[in-house]
């Protein structure tokens, strides 16, 4: 009896801890075995007509798996780091490899693809290992949406490139990866965009016949997706001119503000690494949402929709991927005029969940399917399956507004009052500079002169003496319960606060 | 459900357990222990790990080297140099104060005691699997000796060959065990595969009559038998082209189709030591293949490539 009693209080001890917290109470994860042979870290995952999903893995193979037999069978192979997919039919497959953005179609109908045809190849090539091209989204017009990394100066580019080269900056016969890449990889840039559409969003017709130069000013933006508003919405990685990583609502003709991709704006002259800083900040459009590295997110990567009538509670919300933590990332817009900015939450922080979190998509059953990868940084490999358990409503915040004097937070139930004393704000900003990473500026706890819930206990209003745009707005709800008792999911809300209402 | 609830006791137990040993290494709940660790899982848990060579090298590693060197670490974080061959140079720190850096190598310090470096083998895991040991293969990736837009072709157990999708040309054939790709997996692409085996030919140009700065498209290829047939515009002319063991198994048979040449195209290959050319489509004068006149706008020629006796 002593035994068991001491296992009881472990196990008490933990509720909240390595399993049984929260999350896992709510939703199942369930770990897919991938067929032996393939090295399992995926770069691209989407639904098919018929209720299968494609994969495709770091080693170029596109496999499908069919959910009901749990069968894989392979469609395609030989691909370039392909590092996103979507499905058109059950037999025309769009790949974004390194070098092209590729339809796979299986003619004969034999299950595996026949033609591998380039759909859009118009973007450079270095040979630099950073280049990697994520995508494609489609629009409502069927229109195609690729990103493109920049390349990075840990390492130089090789002898042959492909396409169009810039001039702006360090002379070409210097950036040779070799024994004089170290005297001048500081001048190249921490990450350098010298081919053609390096950190740009690139629009093609559904054709891809016609090509449209987007934005601009991405450094790895390796997330791009629509959300249920058709926000086109692009992650970026932390790392230099960015104080942390985050997430952009990208319009036509932007610029995100890694400086390097402005060489390639029609008749740029300057090199952006020599302008003042502050000019290079009023050109640029900042973050909607800044996810504070090493608590929320710290490799941020694709946002998708939930579809109607998925995940309860969540469903129409927007879901962000998350490569370094064991974690994903949910997002709540809250546009004030023309300018979008939002509250961004942890989802499924859990270490069932594992960490690798690359790329999502959703079954008709409402199963969230994550495919995972780390491409060597931090991260993991495989695919997992995210179920809602069927135990009644879910406790989670669903909409954040920002107002003159605080915020208003809306819950999916009613609000424990007596539940809101951990309720503490902070506040801090980030540099906007060349170097890798800022520490946070101007940390501090914001004094809260009213906390208010309506009478219906779903909207709880919090009210500062000052809010001041710029900063992120970190609402720490520890502790927070429904009425009915039950526990928060994801209790503390990031709001990136650019414009007051 | 019995051995679910066996297996949360034993994991609750198991956490338990290292979460004694891990009060008995560190500082946990130490102001500045715990601003240590913050700061490192915002800045450095990207690349560095506690005990093995990750994107950067092991935290155990870092201890061992700047354990009671805190100034040095600080000065390598700021300003950090080439170091090893093959890892990635590690970004400036140069935007943390001396504060910050402490508090990192104080929590890198007090987080790898008792730990030892885990050596990670360095060897490619899937080499011998069936995606990567299946013949015919095509395999997209970092070739040397090509654009970065290539495509390996493995056409059997002994040839292969590389096309370059950015050039729209064959770059070189060669003999052996196809490539080890490995320098392009293992981490995130920062190396070429290796060619395994000899280069027979390496093509200087493309064979067709066009200028150096002709416009050229890549269209993608088709697959058949498990070969591309590889399609591509040069100017209005349209191409495709296919590498495939010839009839007798014993050479390689290297087939074009053009769609809308002229009738009097020529062809100029490249000089090779070990492979000589040869078709019955048309006529050989030293390296310019002359082909036969074809009917309308399609020509289709065979060039056999076969090796030197």
């Amino acid at each position: 009896m002593h035994i068991l009693a001491v296992f009881f209080a472990v196990l008490g001890a933990f509720r909240g801890g390595v399993w049984g917290d929260v999350w896992t109470d709510a939703f199942s994860i369930e770990t897919i075995e991938i067929p032996a042979g393939i090295d399992p870290q995926i770069g691209g995952i989407d639904a098919t007509p018929s209720g299968k999903l494609a994969v495709c893995f770091h080693r170029g193979e596109v496999m499908l798996y069919d959910p009901a037999t749990g069968e894989w069978t392979q469609f395609a192979e030989g691909l370039h780091e392909p590092l996103g997919l979507l499905v058109e039919s059950d037999s025309s497959i769009l790949v974004m490899q390194r070098s092209e953005l590729t339809r796979l179609r299986d003619v004969d109908g034999d299950g595996r693809a026949d033609d591998y045809d380039t759909v859009y190849d118009g973007f450079g090539m270095t040979g630099n290992y950073h280049e990697f091209a994520f995508g494609p989204a489609r629009d409502h017009q069927g229109n195609l949406y690729v990103a493109l990394n920049t390349a990075s100066n840990g390492a130089g580019i090789r002898k042959e490139i492909r396409g169009e080269w810039n001039d702006i900056g360090v002379p070409r016969d210097k950036m040779d990866t070799g024994k004089e890449w170290g005297k001048v990889r500081g001048a190249a840039g921490r990450m350098y965009a010298r081919a053609k559409w390096r950190g740009w969003v690139v629009k093609l017709s559904p054709d891809g016949e016609k090509v449209t130069p987007f934005a601009c000013g991405f450094r790895s933006p390796d997330g791009i997706g629509f959300d249920a508003d058709g926000r086109l919405l692009v992650t970026d990685n932390q790392g230099d001119w960015l104080g942390t990583s985050k997430v952009h609502h990208v319009r036509e003709g932007g610029f995100y503000g890694h400086v390097a991709s402005l060489i390639w704006r029609e008749g740029w002259q300057r090199n952006p690494l020599q302008m003042p800083v502050a000019e290079l900040d009023a050109l640029r459009t900042p973050a909607a949402a800044l996810l504070p590295q090493g608590e929320l997110a710290s490799s941020p990567t694709q946002p998708i929709a939930v579809p109607d009538g998925m995940l309860g509670a969540f469903a129409g919300q927007t879901l962000i991927g998350e490569m370094n933590q064991k974690s994903l990332v949910r997002f709540l817009p809250d546009s004030v005029g023309d300018v979008t900015q939002g509250a961004a939450i942890p989802f499924l922080r859990t270490a069932a969940l594992g960490a690798g979190n690359h790329r999502m998509t959703f079954t008709k059953d409402g199963s969230l399917w994550i495919g995972k990868t780390h491409l060597s940084w931090a991260g993991a490999s495989g695919l997992v399956r995210v179920r809602l358990r069927e135990k009644g409503p879910l406790f989670a915040v669903d909409q954040v507004r920002v107002k003159s004097d605080g915020f208003t937070l809306r819950f999916t139930q009613p609000v424990d009052a007596a539940s809101l004393k951990g309720l503490k704000v902070r506040a801090h900003g980030y540099k906007y500079f060349k170097n890798y990473g800022s520490p946070k500026v101007d940390d501090r706890e914001v004094a809260i002169t009213s906390s208010k819930l309506d009478d219906s206990g779903t909207t709880l209003h919090v009210q500062f003496s000052q809010l001041r745009e710029g900063d992120v707005y970190t609402l720490i709800l520890a502790g927070m319960t429904s009425r009915g008792a039950k526990p928060l999911l994801g209790d503390k809300v990031y709001y990136t606060l650019l414009k007051k209402r | 459900m019995l051995p679910t609830y066996l297996q949360r006791c034993a994991l609750a137990l198991s956490f338990f357990c290292s979460s004694v040993a891990f009060a008995q290494q560190g500082q946990p709940g130490d102001g500045a222990h715990e601003q240590g660790k913050l700061l490192f899982g915002a800045m450095c848990a990207a690349c560095h790990v506690h005990d093995r060579m990750h994107v950067g090298p092991s935290l155990v590693e870092i201890a061992g080297l700047y354990g009671d060197k805190r100034k040095d670490f600080r000065t390598w974080c700021k300003d950090p140099k080439p170091k090893r061959k093959g890892v990635i140079q590690m970004p400036s720190m140069a935007s943390l104060t001396d504060d910050h850096l402490n508090s990192i190598h104080g929590y890198i310090v007090a987080s790898t005691k008792g730990l030892k470096e885990v050596v990670v083998k360095n060897a490619d895991k899937f080499r011998a699997s069936p995606s990567m040991r299946r013949r015919p293969l095509i395999m997209r990736l970092f070739m040397p000796l090509a654009g970065p837009a290539a495509i390996a072709v493995a056409v059997n157990d002994d040839y292969h060959f590389c096309f370059d999708a950015g050039e729209c040309r064959l770059r070189y054939v060669w003999k052996g065990d196809f490539v080890d790709g490995w320098p392009v997996w293992k981490g995130n692409g920062n190396g070429l595969a290796k060619i395994v085996g000899n280069v027979l030919m390496r093509e200087a140009k493309s064979p067709l009559p066009v200028a150096k700065d002709a416009k050229r498209k890549f269209l993608g290829y088709r697959v058949k038998h498990g070969l591309p047939t590889f399609r591509y515009l040069i100017g209005k002319v349209k191409v495709e082209e296919r590498i495939s063991m010839s009839d007798d198994g014993q050479a390689l048979a290297r087939r074009f189709v053009l769609h809308g040449a002229p009738t009097d195209w020529q062809m100029t290959f490249t000089a090779s030591d070990t492979l000589a050319y040869f078709s019955d489509d048309g006529r050989f004068d030293g390296l310019v293949f002359t082909p036969n006149k074809g009917k309308g706008k399609v020509q289709a020629f065979t060039i056999i490539m076969e090796e030197k006796s």
